[in-house]
C-alpha cells in the first residue's frame, strides 16, 4: 500500500527560509553535495599528508587519468538514465585503440586515427543498440557477451601491441599536451573533459532530448505513450557512449604510446561505478553528470592518494569494488527514506 | 445488524500520529462493535489509512491509547495485531498465487500430522467447509493464480477466518469487482456480522455504504469529523463533511453544443475489441460503459495506437490516424489518458513541471532547446487552474496524493490542445473531490468544443457526464443510450448479460 500523506498545500512557489539555509539543505540532501564534501575533506587531507599532492603537475596527472574515466562516464551517466548499461566499454579500450593505432600507421593523419576510433565506437554501440532493442534483451546481457567479442577482435588484430610507427610529433600531446597553459596548465584530456562535461550537460538538462532521456528511464510507457520516441533515443544513448569510449581509448593509446590489447581490463567497473556513486540508479530516471564528475575524481584521488601515502598500490582494484557497494547502499538507503518500493 | 448493547471490539481514544511537516490524525475517537459493519469515508490523505495502519499495527501513534476486546493493545508490528485477531484485507492481495487455495487460507498454520506432517486431508476438508460456509464453491486445490480477484479476495477473507479474526479491515474491497461479484462480497460480510465480526469497510464508493453499513466515520484532514448512524444521513450530507464545503453538484453539465463530427472509429478491432464503430462530434461527451473486463480499457489504447490496430479505420476531423503510433495520434489532435496512473501515466521521478510539459516539449523548444521561463510559465498556470495541491512545481509527482496526480496527466493533456480527448476511466481511486474537478473539467473542454470519449466502469458518473452512452460487453458495443434514455437499470442490463456475471448474479 502506497501512504497517502497528502502535502499540506501552499502556493506555488512560496519558500519560508533564507537562501544560506536553502543551500546548506541543497548541499546536503543530494547526492552532488555530499560526494563535492567528501572530495573537499579527502583533498584537504591528502594536501597536510603529502606536499606533492597538491601540485599543478599531481593534480594535471591525476585529473588526466580521471578525464577518460569521467568521458565515457558521461556517456554511461545517459545510457543509465534511461535504463539501460554498456559493459563493453573496457574492452573497447583496447579495440577502438588497437584500431586507431593501425590507422595512424598507415595514414600518418591524427584525424584520421581519431575518426577511425569514433568509428569503431560508433559502430559497437550500433550493434549494442540494435541487439539490445531489436531482440528485446537485456542490455546487461547482451553489452557482456559485446564485452567479450570486442576483447576478442582486439585480440585477434594483433598480438599484444600495435608499436607507434608514425612517429607523429602531434600525437604525444594528445594526453600529455596542453592547448591552455596560462594562467593554469590545463592539460589536453582535462580541456577534454570540461568541453564535453558543457556540452552534455546542457544537452541533459536543457534540450527535449535530454528530458526525453530522463522520462524515458523514469517510465518507459509513460515516455511512449506521451509521443517520446524510446528506441531511436536509447540507441543514440548507446551509440554516443561507443564514441565517448572510443574517444577515452585515443587518449589511452597517446598515454601510452601503443595500442595494447588488454589495454581497458576492469576499465567498465570504474565508469559504472562512478555513474553509480554520482548518483545515477540502476532502476533508471535519475542520474547527472556532475555527480558522475565528481565520483570520478574521487575515484581518482582516493588511487592519488594511495600511491602518494604510500600504500600497496593493488588496493586501488578493491576501491572500484568498495565505491559501488556504497553506491547501490546509498541509493537503497535514499528510496527506502522516500518510501520508494 | 449491531447490537448496541455489547462491549466495543476495538476502542481509540485519543490516537494521533504524525509525519515531518504533516499531522495525519490529530486525536482520533474511535470504536468498533461485534457484528457492525462500520465504514471509513474521507478524501485521499484525511487519514484513514493512517488509522488502518495504526490499528494494523504498522505504524505507533504517537499519542493516545488502543484497545482490543477491552484489553489496552500495544501494537510493535503487524504480527501484534494478528494475534489480537485483526485481518486486514489490502487492495492489493497478499496471497500466494502458486499455491493452492488451502495453502493459502491456513498459510503459516497448517494442520499437521501425529507424526508432524502436513495434514493435507484436514487441510482441504477443512478449506471446504470454510468455503462452504461462506458460500463459495472453490475447488480448495486450485492455485490462486487462477482465480479471478473477487475469488481471490474472498480466500482472503476465509483465510481471515481460519485465523478467527474478530475484527476484518477491508481497504477498497470492490475497486475491481463486477456488480454481481460485489452482491457476493456483501452476501459474505453479512455472513461475518451474523458471526460477530466487526468490520471496518474504507471505501470511495458512497452507494456502497449506504447499502452495507450500520455507521459511518468521516475524516478530514486528519481530523474526525464525525461517526454518525448511516441511517440518518445522506451521500449529500457525508461529501459535505469530507470535502468541508457543499459541493452543490458532482456533475456539472453545460447544454451541450454539438459540432461536426471529430472522432471517426470504423470497423476497428485490436486486443480485447471487435468491429468498435463511433463517431465522437466536437463539443460532445461519449461515454462508453462496461463491467470490468469488457473491453472498454483496451477502446482508447486502440484507437491511440498504443494497442495494435488489427483491422478499421480511425480518422480525425477528416485526416487519417495511423495504426500503432501514438506519435501520429498526438499529431493529428489525439490524446490518451489511461486508467493506470503509476503504469503508464506519470514518471514517478520526475517533477510535476516535467510531467506535466512530457507530451508538449517542442511547444517550449527551438530545434530541441527548452525555454524553461516557458515552461513554468504555463505550468504554473494548470496548478492553478486545476487547483492541483503542491508545494512547489519542483516537487516529485510521486509525493502527490492520488488526485493531484490524476490531475496533472489532465494538465500534461489539455497543454496539447488536443481535438479529441480519450479518458480511461480517469476517476479510478480519487477522492470525490479531485473527481468533481475532472467533471467539472470534462465540462469545460467538451463547452470550448473538445471531443470527448469517456470510458468508465462507474454507471453514475457515466449518466452524470456523458451525451450519449455506449454499452460494452465481450469487446462489442451492444446499446447505445441518449442522455435521456439511459438509467442505471438499462445500463446493467446491456453490460451484465453474459453468461459468467449471470450465474454469479444468480449464486
Amino acid at each position: 500500500m502506497s501512504a497517502e500523506i497528502s502535502t499540506p498545500a501552499r502556493s506555488v512557489g512560496a519558500s519560508g527560509q533564507s537562501s544560506l539555509q536553502d543551500f546548506l539543505r541543497r548541499l546536503f540532501g543530494s547526492q552532488e553535495g555530499v560526494l563535492f564534501l567528501i572530495v573537499a575533506v579527502l583533498w584537504l587531507y591528502l594536501m597536510s599528508r603529502s606536499d606533492v599532492f597538491f601540485t599543478q603537475r599531481n593534480i594535471g596527472v591525476m585529473l588526466s587519468q580521471v578525464s577518460m574515466i569521467a568521458i565515457t562516464g558521461f556517456g554511461m551517466t545517459m545510457l543509465m538514465i534511461a535504463r539501460e548499461v554498456d559493459l563493453s566499454v573496457g574492452s573497447m579500450q583496447a579495440f577502438a585503440g588497437v584500431t586507431a593505432m593501425q590507422a595512424l600507421n598507415e595514414s600518418h593523419s591524427l584525424i584520421v586515427g581519431l575518426l577511425a576510433a569514433l568509428a569503431v565506437g560508433a559502430i559497437v554501440g550500433a550493434i549494442n543498440a540494435g541487439a539490445t532493442l531489436g531482440l528485446k534483451i537485456s542490455s546487461f546481457i547482451v553489452t557482456l557477451a559485446m564485452m567479450q567479442i570486442v576483447r576478442g577482435l582486439a585480440y585477434t588484430s594483433t598480438n599484444a601491441a600495435v608499436q607507434n610507427e608514425h612517429k607523429l610529433a602531434s600525437f604525444k600531446k594528445v594526453f600529455n599536451g596542453a592547448f591552455i597553459e596560462n594562467p593554469v596548465r590545463i592539460p589536453n584530456p582535462v580541456l577534454t573533459m570540461v568541453i564535453i562535461f558543457i556540452i552534455f550537460g546542457l544537452i541533459l538538462s536543457r534540450t527535449t532530448f535530454g528530458r526525453s532521456i530522463y522520462a524515458i528511464g523514469g517510465n518507459p510507457e509513460a515516455a511512449a505513450l506521451s509521443g517520446i520516441p524510446v528506441n531511436r533515443i536509447k540507441a543514440i544513448c548507446f551509440i554516443i557512449t561507443g564514441m565517448l569510449a572510443a574517444l577515452s581509448a585515443f587518449m589511452l593509446i597517446a598515454r601510452m604510446n601503443s595500442g595494447q590489447n588488454n589495454a581497458g581490463f576492469g576499465f567498465e567497473l570504474q565508469v559504472i561505478g562512478s555513474v553509480l556513486l554520482g548518483g545515477a540508479s540502476l532502476a533508471g530516471g535519475k542520474g547527472t553528470l556532475v555527480g558522475t564528475l565528481l565520483a570520478a575524481v574521487l575515484l581518482g584521488t582516493v588511487n592519488n592518494g594511495i600511491v602518494l601515502l604510500g600504500y600497496n598500490s593493488n588496493w586501488q582494484t578493491a576501491v572500484v569494488g568498495l565505491m559501488i557497494l556504497t553506491a547501490v547502499f546509498l541509493d537503497t538507503m535514499r528510496r527506502r527514506m522516500t518510501g520508494q518500493s | 445488524m449491531a447490537t448496541t448493547t455489547s462491549a466495543p471490539l476495538l476502542t481509540l481514544a485519543g490516537i494521533r500520529k504524525e509525519f515531518p511537516g504533516v499531522v495525519a490524525l490529530a486525536g482520533v475517537n474511535f470504536e468498533l462493535l461485534p457484528g457492525e459493519v462500520h465504514a471509513l469515508v474521507g478524501e485521499n490523505g484525511a487519514g484513514k489509512s493512517t488509522m488502518i495502519k495504526i490499528i494494523s499495527g504498522l505504524y505507533r501513534p504517537d499519542a493516545g491509547e488502543m484497545a482490543v476486546g477491552g484489553e489496552v493493545a500495544e501494537f510493535r508490528s503487524p504480527a501484534d495485531s494478528i494475534a489480537r485477531r485483526i485481518k486486514v484485507v489490502y487492495q492489493e492481495l497478499d496471497l500466494v498465487p502458486d499455491m493452492s487455495v488451502a495453502e493459502n487460507v491456513f498459510l503459516g498454520g497448517y494442520p499437521k500430522t501425529p507424526r508432524g506432517l502436513v495434514d493435507w486431508a484436514a487441510l482441504n476438508s477443512r478449506t471446504e467447509s470454510l468455503l462452504a460456509e461462506l458460500g463459495l464453491d472453490i475447488d480448495p486445490g486450485t492455485p490462486v493464480g487462477e482465480l479471478r480477484v473477487a475469488e481471490q479476495q474472498l480466500v482472503e477473507i476465509a483465510r481471515a477466518l481460519s485465523q478467527q479474526a474478530q475484527i476484518v479491515i477491508m481497504d477498497e474491497p470492490t475497486s475491481a469487482l463486477s456488480p454481481g461479484e460485489v452482491d457476493r462480497l456483501f452476501a459474505v460480510i453479512e455472513q461475518l456480522q451474523q458471526r460477530g465480526v466487526g468490520i471496518i469497510y474504507v471505501s470511495h464508493k458512497l452507494d456502497e455504504i449506504f447499502r452495507i453499513a450500520d455507521r459511518v466515520t468521516v475524516f478530514r484532514d486528519g481530523q474526525l469529523v464525525t461517526t454518525t448512524p448511516i441511517a440518518e444521513t445522506s451521500i449529500q450530507q457525508l461529501v459535505t463533511w469530507m470535502v468541508g464545503r457543499e459541493l452543490s453538484d458532482l456533475y456539472p453539465k453545460s447544454p451541450a453544443v454539438i459540432g461536426e463530427p471529430l472522432l471517426r472509429v470504423s470497423n476497428v478491432s485490436g486486443p480485447g475489441i471487435y468491429d468498435l464503430s463511433l463517431t465522437v462530434h466536437a463539443g460532445e461527451v461519449v461515454g462508453i460503459f462496461g463491467l470490468m473486463g469488457a473491453g472498454i480499457n483496451s477502446v482508447g489504447r486502440v484507437i491511440f495506437g498504443a494497442s495494435p490496430r488489427t483491422a478499421g479505420q480511425v480518422t480525425l476531423a477528416g485526416q487519417e490516424v495511423g495504426a500503432g503510433s501514438p506519435g501520429d495520434a498526438m499529431e493529428k489532435g489525439l490524446a490518451l489518458l489511461t486508467e493506470n496512473r503509476k503504469e503508464d501515466g506519470l514518471v514517478l521521478p520526475l517533477s510535476v513541471k516535467n510531467n506535466m510539459t512530457l507530451a508538449s516539449l517542442r511547444k517550449f523548444a527551438t530545434f530541441g532547446w527548452l525555454w524553461p521561463r516557458q515552461e513554468i510559465k504555463e505550468s504554473a498556470d494548470y496548478v492553478n487552474r486545476l487547483s492541483i495541491k503542491t508545494p512547489s512545481l519542483r516537487q516529485q509527482v510521486r509525493f502527490l496524493s492520488g488526485g493531484n496526480q490524476q490531475k496533472v496527466l489532465m494538465a500534461r493533456w489539455m497543454m496539447r490542445d488536443p481535438k479529441v480527448l480519450l479518458l480511461t476511466e480517469p476517476t479510478r481511486g480519487i477522492d470525490v473531490g479531485s473527481k468533481a474537478e475532472i467533471y467539472r473539467l470534462i465540462d469545460e473542454m467538451a463547452h470550448r468544443g473538445l471531443g470527448i470519449l469517456f470510458m468508465s466502469t462507474e454507471i453514475p458518473e457515466i449518466l452524470g457526464i456523458a451525451d450519449r452512452i455506449l454499452v460494452m460487453r465481450e469487446g462489442r458495443i451492444v446499446a447505445a443510450f441518449g442522455r435521456n434514455e439511459a438509467t442505471q437499470e438499462r445500463l446493467v442490463a446491456a453490460a451484465a448479460s453474459d453468461l459468467n456475471d449471470a450465474i454469479v448474479e444468480a449464486g
